[in-house]
């Protein structure tokens, strides 16, 4: 559905898209009919192509019984979900799959990144400053459904002639790390930081490994259940040095509010 | 009391399914107007992105 709000900015931007699934053509037809859908829906059905290009569901019935849920007859034939972009040549320039049949592709995330590859676009955000650095988070959308990836990105800029320590950090001290206050339902995966380099202290035997300039951390997180409106609350935490003092560990807090939709079922 | 739910099993994408690099395969198949697609074809040259869901019915 986030996909179809952008299908004007993505088909002018050049994209074309696909979505595949093992419905019959008058699921789909009723489906884009009933939500205004006008890109292709693609009916495989009998999941010919999703097996030919190796992508059925072998590990459903796992997926399902973790849910602690019954595998049933319509588990069969389904993909693992995910999203291919291709380039003009066609070729697979990435590829975002999930680990679960319960989560659904965010596509609407990658068509943001592509239409608005070094700034983000729409969605919501939150910013921040202190005096060793400025970061703002961004959600690529102000709404969430259930069992939805999103993505919480950090973009951080440290302070010039400045670093902030990165994992792992010897006893003592505090490296970059983010943390989402729990909220029910919310499920929130391990967060993803550039490779720190590392640092030499004169006159310290410890490794250090430091960030520095801009980097962008990702936290990969779902909602289990539609609780409304929420705010996502991330709390960064870091410590900076300079080349010759270190500052007392710091901490931002972001706030993003995001509000709750149902998932769209055609039945 | 310990989770007794089996844990996910972990899968590694990067080796299902086309791989990044790699021309994505052809592909035909009806859309929502019963009109029969061939997703190179109606791509007409565009970049294209290709998501693969698991119904839009459950």
């Amino acid at each position: 559905m986030e996909l179809q709000e952008r299908h004007g900015d993505v088909e002018r931007a050049g994209i074309a898209v696909f979505a595949v699934s093992y419905d019959p053509v008058p699921v789909l037809a009723s489906f884009a009919g009933r939500y205004g859908i006008t890109y292709a829906l693609l009916s495989d059905g009998g999941s010919r192509v999703i097996r030919s290009l190796g992508l059925l569901n072998t590990h459903i019935e796992a997926q399902a019984a973790h849910y602690g849920k019954p595998f049933e007859e319509h588990h069969r034939g389904v993909p693992y979900p995910g999203t291919f972009m291709l380039d003009e040549r066609g070729v697979v320039v990435e590829k975002r799959f999930e680990q679960s049949y319960r989560v659904r592709p965010q596509a609407a995330a990658l068509v943001e990144e592509w239409l608005t590859p070094d700034r983000a676009g729409s969605g919501v955000r939150a910013t921040a400053r202190t005096h060793e650095l400025a970061v703002t988070a961004w959600v690529s959308q102000a709404t969430y459904r259930p069992y939805q990836r999103l993505e919480l990105r950090l973009d951080l800029a440290v302070g010039s002639g400045l670093h902030v320590y990165g994992n792992p950090v010897p006893e003592g001290y505090t490296p970059l790390s983010v943390a989402i206050d729990p909220l029910e339902s919310l499920e929130v995966a391990v967060p993803q930081w550039p490779e720190p380099r590392p640092f030499q202290v004169a006159g310290l035997d410890e490794r250090f490994v430091v960030h520095e300039g801009a980097l962008r951390g990702t936290v990969p997180l779902f909602f289990a259940r539609n609780l409304g409106c929420v705010e996502l609350v991330a709390r960064l935490r870091y410590q900076a040095c300079s080349a010759d003092e270190c500052y007392p560990p710091g901490e931002v807090v972001l706030r993003l509010p995001l509000e709750g939709l149902e998932n769209v079922r055609d039945r | 009391m310990p989770d007794a739910r089996p844990p996910l099993p972990v899968l590694d994408f990067s080796r299902i399914g086309p791989v990044v690099g790699a021309r994505f395969p052809d592909v035909v198949l009806p859309d929502q107007h019963g009109r029969v697609v061939d997703l190179h074809a109606a791509r007409e040259g565009r970049r294209a992105i290709v998501v693969f869901h698991r119904s839009a019915s459950w």
